[in-house]
């Protein structure tokens, strides 16, 4: 065979495998995207069977658990996805019954161990679903998910932590607000909020943290939770803690809580050697709790020369009924810079006081026709 | 009784209407405010189930619409709203609702809302 044959004959060969390998290739592409789709479409298929049996069975109110099995079947898996779906959408017994089934079917105990998967995807799955149990005792995986290296997880599990409801996740949730993985304070807040009342406890001991983050979210929480309790802690921050933001969120949290007891911190919060943002937050607070010596601080503030804090008490006057309003006037009769801001915050009073009447008589009209509709039908009326 | 639930979420569509036909009523359903509204008007039902955020447009808008229009200004109305909208619930009784439901719901508490509304009707 001359040499010019022998190439001719390998490249030949060469040409032959390369087209045999493509062609496998593309077979193979071509069976494993068939099976995929295969596989969604039985999947789909079982799923729209399956899935308006449960909502029925659901719908009953009470779930018979031997009957769900029944209808299951093979579907296990389907159906405990169906019931994961449902969960935040009941409420009652049919939740509770929803719970159990999937904790007598091992499926909690499966998202429990997901918690310590190596994909992240899984971990923030398992996060959200032991969240949606409500079932306190998977709270420690949620806790450690908090230190998890993926920010979405550590969000997850944060807002889990909040629907299972136990107060004793508080600080651990106040420690996620610190270092690299730090979570955001509102988060956190929302969290903690959606615990409820049994925290205050643990947020009066995250008053004395070092972290100014964990103080200020503490602070904010304690005015919005509304627990009278935290006015003498409130006002011994407002007046001393070494940061101004937390002093200022302290103040503000007073103004929610409305005790007259407040009244003495917040205007000596508003003096002029204090920091400029805990005088607003104070002038504010004290527009929502009022009194004779709030008032009288709010005219005199009103006529400041910091356009903001002269601003913030104006509109603390405008919420003070009528002896806020009578300072409004007294302040608009001059021909100052103060007298146009009072005549400003006059006329946005009597837009609010025709808007309220509007709405007033808009609902009185409503419950007329309402009344007039239940009257039977075929009775005369008088 | 002929109930129309307008609601965007499939699955609480599907809960409110299993349990309103095992309740023995007539049930059809809709996915947003505008085929809502229209479904309404065109067969007037005696109860609307109406969810209050939805898409095209809002449950508050469709009953002042349904307030507002002759045919259907006396039927009962009761809004489903999430926990976190309870200041709608005031906007939805000046719209003209006559009940609300929270979600997530109980299926007993639907029923029993149902029926206390029809039987003031």
């Amino acid at each position: 065979m001359t040499q010019a044959g022998f190439s001719y004959n390998v490249l030949i060969v060469t040409l032959i495998v390369i087209g045999v390998v493509l062609v496998g290739l593309v077979v193979s592409i071509g069976l494993g995207h068939f099976g995929r789709n295969y596989k969604a479409v039985r999947r789909e298929a079982r799923m729209a069977t399956l899935r308006p049996q449960m909502l029925n069975l659901v719908s009953e109110g009470e779930i018979d658990h031997a009957e769900l099995d029944l209808l299951v079947g093979e579907n296990s898996k389907l159906a405990e996805e169906i019931a994961w779906q449902l969960l935040p959408k009941v409420r009652g017994s049919v939740r509770d019954s929803l719970v159990n089934w999937l904790k007598s079917g091992g499926a909690v105990a499966r998202e429990d161990a997901a918690t310590r998967s190596r994909w992240a995807i899984n971990r923030l799955r398992a996060a959200e679903r032991l969240g949606r149990t409500g079932l306190v005792d998977h709270d420690e995986r949620l806790l450690a998910l908090l230190h998890d290296h993926k920010h979405e997880v550590r969000v997850v599990a944060a807002r889990a932590l909040g629907k299972l409801g136990n107060p004793n996740a508080v600080p651990a949730l106040l420690d996620s607000l610190e270092g690299k993985k730090a979570l955001p304070a509102t988060l956190v807040a929302m969290a903690i909020l959606h615990i409820g009342p049994g925290v205050t406890e643990h947020l009066v001991r995250g008053m004395s943290r070092r972290s100014f983050r964990a103080r200020l979210v503490c602070a904010e929480l304690l005015g919005l939770l509304g627990d009278p309790k935290a006015v003498r802690l409130l006002s011994h921050v407002t007046l001393n803690d070494v940061n101004t933001e937390v002093r200022a969120r302290a103040a503000k949290s007073l103004g929610r809580l409305s005790s007259p007891g407040s009244v003495e911190t917040l205007l000596r919060s508003t003096a002029p050697n204090q920091p400029q943002v805990l005088r607003i937050a104070a002038v504010r607070a004290l527009g929502q709790i009022g009194g004779r010596d709030a008032l009288a601080t709010l005219h005199a503030c009103a006529q400041n020369t910091t356009a903001e804090l002269s601003i913030a008490s104006m509109q603390s006057l405008s919420e003070l009924g009528e002896e806020g309003r009578s300072a409004l006037v007294l302040l608009a009769s001059g021909s100052d810079v103060f007298a146009l801001r009072a005549r400003d915050w006059l006329a946005r009073l009597d837009l609010r006081q025709q808007q309220i009447q509007l709405s007033r008589a808009a609902r009185r009209r409503s419950r007329a026709q309402r009344s007039r509709s239940l009257v039977p039908r075929g009775a005369v009326q008088q | 009784m002929n109930i129309l639930v307008v609601d965007d979420d499939p699955d609480i569509r599907e809960l409110v209407s299993f349990k309103l036909s095992h309740m023995g009523h007539t049930v059809s359903s809709e996915n947003d405010g505008e085929a809502g509204l229209a479904a309404a008007l065109e067969a007037v039902p005696d109860l609307v189930l109406l969810d209050l955020m939805m898409p095209k447009m809002t449950g508050l808008e469709v009953c002042q619409r349904l307030r507002a229009d002759d045919r259907t200004r006396d039927i009962p109305i009761v809004l489903i709203t999430a926990k976190a909208q309870e200041a709608d619930i005031e906007r939805g009784f000046a719209a003209g609702a006559d009940d609300y439901i929270v979600k997530p719901f109980s299926p007993r508490e639907l029923a029993s809302r149902v029926d206390a509304v029809l039987a003031r009707d």
